[in-house]
């Protein structure tokens, strides 16, 4: 599994792992089914504290992209969440909740707030 | 069992305070990174564990014992790596560590020959013929082959090139692997602390100024770079959200308190138009550590990566 840290990236060391791993299983470079290195091995490999590895590989359990199985090792899960627009939705809420607060704190007012979300969106839009 | 409990620790020396006032408890293993500029107090403050020195005032728990008690027994259950090796003249590689098996009961010959391999030491070569940074994986086997509970670096890989100090970063990284080693390290290399710290202790001036976890250093804080031309910041140059402005070439950067994902709203919203964002991404945490301890005196300011 190739994986690489960048110290000059904004994201911490974790979110990186989560990412680069996300992205290896969605184009399918890491197979369904297929075992991972222990995070033990790829805090080595790597170079960052064992724990850094694992915390990526929680969130990716959390996410339901891999699985551990007791005394096996850690494996790509066999079937992808069918349910990954919820997970989609959730960072949504997250990010918009954010820029609610920024918004808010930054003293914008509700009319600019709703004009700025949907010149985002048609700005996002595909022709 | 607390690991380390410092209460109100002060050291002085005839010039003045080394330490002043520092409290710091361990509870649970875990990785420090202790930072700040020569002279603030990392060295002092890891000498008084072993123990080396006294403390002028103040308590110090060591492993759940006051260290002063039996130094000899506590040493049995610590490493050090000074951050300078003391060694005579005339003694090879072998004498030290045979010194050191003779010295722990605990001493695990095997592991260290497997890494001494590994990294290619010639321990039949005299301590001082071998490199810089041989010197220093030396040092460093020397204070984990009894495999300590508590291990202090001191400087470990400082003045070495990149690539040996991945190797001892890696060996540090294999000991915590195997077992619930705690660490402190005391260092101004800050990419080698993202990759090992999960809890970062600044000091400046004998003082502790900062104690959290190493996504402190850099949660919700973002770097926005203006399209050049005249920008118009409006309402956002009072905002409490925009943190400092800079002018790089023709552009103007902007360090705001918000998350990169809503950068681009924010400005839109609060900045006069024809103010547009070209680059919104969260900070390094080497810019974050930077910017974060911009107001602390200056001596405290930590040098980046060599």
């Amino acid at each position: 599994m190739l994986l690489t840290i960048n110290p000059n990236h904004g994201d911490p060391i974790y979110l990186q792992l989560v990412r680069q791993i996300q992205e290896a299983v969605a184009s399918g470079r890491l197979q369904a089914g297929e075992r991972v290195p222990s995070h033990r091995d790829l805090a080595v490999q790597l170079t960052v504290n064992s724990l850094t590895v694992k915390r990526a590989f929680d969130e990716l359990e959390r996410l339901g992209l891999l699985t551990t199985r007791r005394g096996l090792g850690t494996f790509v899960v066999e079937t992808l969440p069918a349910d990954v627009r919820q997970d989609v939705r959730a960072a949504i809420i997250d990010d918009l909740g954010q820029a609610a607060a920024a918004a808010r704190s930054g003293g914008l007012a509700r009319s600019e707030w709703t004009m700025l979300a949907e010149h985002a969106w048609k700005d996002k839009e595909t022709p | 069992m607390s690991i380390l409990s410092l209460r109100n620790i002060s050291r002085r020396y005839r010039g003045g305070e080394a330490l002043s006032g520092i409290d710091l408890e361990i509870d649970h293993p875990q990785v420090i990174g202790l930072v700040g500029r020569n002279g603030a107090g990392k060295s002092t403050l890891l000498r008084l564990l072993p123990p080396f020195i006294h403390a002028s005032s103040g308590s110090v728990e060591v492993l759940g014992v006051d260290p002063w008690v039996d130094p000899i027994a506590l040493r049995g259950r610590l490493g050090y790596v000074a951050d300078q090796d003391a060694v005579p003249s005339g003694v090879r590689g072998r004498d030290l560590l045979a010194l050191c098996a003779s010295v722990y009961p605990r001493w695990d010959a095997s592991l260290i020959q497997t890494f001494q391999r590994r990294l290619g030491i010639d321990c039949n070569r005299l301590f001082s013929a071998l490199s810089r940074g041989q010197q220093r994986q030396l040092a460093l086997l020397m204070a984990i082959g009894h495999r300590p509970e508590l291990l202090l670096l001191d400087e470990p890989a400082g003045n070495l090139d990149p690539a040996v100090r991945k190797e001892v970063l890696g060996i540090i990284i294999e000991l915590l692997n195997e077992s619930g080693t705690t660490v402190i390290l005391a260092t101004h290399l800050l990419s080698d602390l993202e990759r090992l710290a999960e809890r970062l202790v600044i000091l400046s001036h004998g003082r502790k100024v900062h104690d959290g976890s190493i996504e402190d250093m850099t949660r919700d804080l973002c770097r926005v770079e203006l399209a050049p031309g005249p920008s118009d910041l409006g309402r956002l140059a009072q905002s409490p959200i925009l943190l400092a402005q800079e002018q790089r070439g023709t552009g103007t950067v902007l360090i705001l308190a918000c998350a990169p994902g809503v950068a681009g709203a924010t400005v839109a919203g609060l900045a006069g138009p024809g103010t547009v964002v070209r680059d919104a991404q969260g900070m390094t945490f080497e810019d974050a550590f930077i910017y974060r301890t911009r107001d602390l005196p200056a001596e405290s300011a930590v040098a980046g990566r060599p």
